[in-house]
């Protein structure tokens, strides 16, 4: 319970509870694009049970508020997966996993969208081909750290505002 | 054309009947995996070491006198201090890899005619992951370590640059290097979860 900002006490508690049942009852959408999508099952399997950390794969975007891109989006995929984010309630998040899926992976063709943030906004980023599931489970740690972030207005700076980055050139040394 | 088979459903007695015996045989199995250890990996808390060939990060070994013979030739021509990055910038690991674009070397030559490295930039996001940079690197700088957490906020910082690529080689020579290729560390916990694996 912390006085934070110059919102009161009452609201900044009612804040804080949200913002922790939130971020331990990340349900995500089960929607899997292509290879990534195994590794997304191996991580809901008993080897690394995601029910643990409260993480219950949910059959519609109605129920959820996590989206996993798991997979390579095609162009012809593009639409149904803006369909399905468009679809999920307020507030939500998006984790793109693989390579794939947050920069265009192996594939620099024209017929894959060149990493999802070219049309919708995405949270974590999770590098691999595909990423283990550690890494998958660390993706959703941080996703967690930075929704409690968020609420407590601390490290906003590191913590980029939610809209769509356009991809960036190698950063000049 | 198809053979088909009837089977009669076994006669229940009375006992059988009243006390659900077959039901409780059945939950047998049930209360026996309920006592067992699981094979959950408390994840946050407990992690497994990846074995020693694990294809995750990419990290480059450093200058510190245990380079391949090839290196000894090339070092003539280069400009490089001890514990810096051993990279010679021979474009080897670019030629190799399925997506050429993901690499961004650059090479100057400084005034005394030796060249230097200025740049060597991987973007992650584009790996495959696939290991053929490692098998082409002459003299054995380029290697992949056993890190895997690297999930990030922004795009750009999935990107690795020589620098940081040299400590984490650093880092997980001073780990790792010395041990036996072998397929996994804890491989007596193994055994006990899952049972001795036979190699034909
Ligand atoms: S990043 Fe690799 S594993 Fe994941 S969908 Fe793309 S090709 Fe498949
Ligand atoms: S692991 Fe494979 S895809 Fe990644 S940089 Fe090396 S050769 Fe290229
Ligand atoms: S193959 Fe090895 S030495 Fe050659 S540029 Fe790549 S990392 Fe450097």
């Amino acid at each position: 319970m912390a006085i934070t900002g110059n919102s009161g006490i009452i609201l900044t508690t009612v804040e804080e509870v949200l913002s922790w049942s939130r971020r331990n009852s990340l349900w995500p959408v089960s929607i899997g694009l292509a290879c990534c999508a195994i590794e997304m099952m191996h991580t809901a399997a008993s080897r690394f049970d995601t029910d643990r950390l409260g993480i219950i794969f949910r059959g519609s975007p109605r129920q959820a508020d996590v989206l996993i891109v798991a997979g390579t989006v095609v162009n012809k995929v593009a639409p149904m997966l803006k369909l399905i984010y468009e679809q999920m309630p307020d507030p939500k998040w998006v984790i793109s996993m693989g390579g794939c899926a947050s920069g265009g992976g192996p594939f620099p063709t024209y017929s894959t969208l060149q990493g999802v943030d070219r049309i919708i906004p995405v949270d974590v980023y999770i590098p691999g081909c595909p990423p283990t599931p550690q890494a998958l489970l660390w993706g959703i740690i941080q996703l967690q750290k930075k929704i409690k972030e968020k609420k407590e207005g601390k490290e906003l700076k590191e913590i980029p505002i939610r809209v769509p980055t356009e991809s960036k050139p190698i950063k000049q040394i | 054309m198809v053979k088909l088979k009837y089977v009669e459903r076994p006669k229940l007695n009375l006992i059988e009947k009243l006390f659900f015996l077959d039901f409780i045989k059945g939950l047998k199995v049930t209360f026996k995996n309920l006592i067992k250890r699981t094979v959950t990996t408390k994840y946050p808390y407990e992690k497994l070491t990846p074995p020693k060939r694990f294809r995750g990060t990419h990290a480059h070994r450093v200058k510190d006198g245990n380079e391949p013979p090839s290196f000894s030739v090339l070092e003539k021509f280069m400009d490089i201090n001890t514990g810096e990055s051993r990279c010679v910038a021979c474009y080897m690991c670019q030629q190799a890899c399925p997506v050429p674009s993901l690499f961004r070397i650059e090479a100057i030559q400084l005034p005394n005619g030796k060249k230097k490295v200025v740049r060597f930039d991987m973007n992650l996001l584009n790996c495959l992951y696939c290991g053929l940079c490692v098998d082409a690197c002459p003299v054995d700088c380029l290697i992949m370590t056993d890190i895997y957490e690297t999930a990030k906020y922004q795009r750009e910082k999935c990107v690795i640059h020589m620098d940081d690529m040299s400590e984490r080689g650093k880092d997980f020579d001073r780990r790792r290097l010395k041990e036996p290729d072998r397929i996994w560390i804890d491989d007596q916990e193994r055994i006990k979860l899952w049972g001795q694996i036979k190699w034909s």
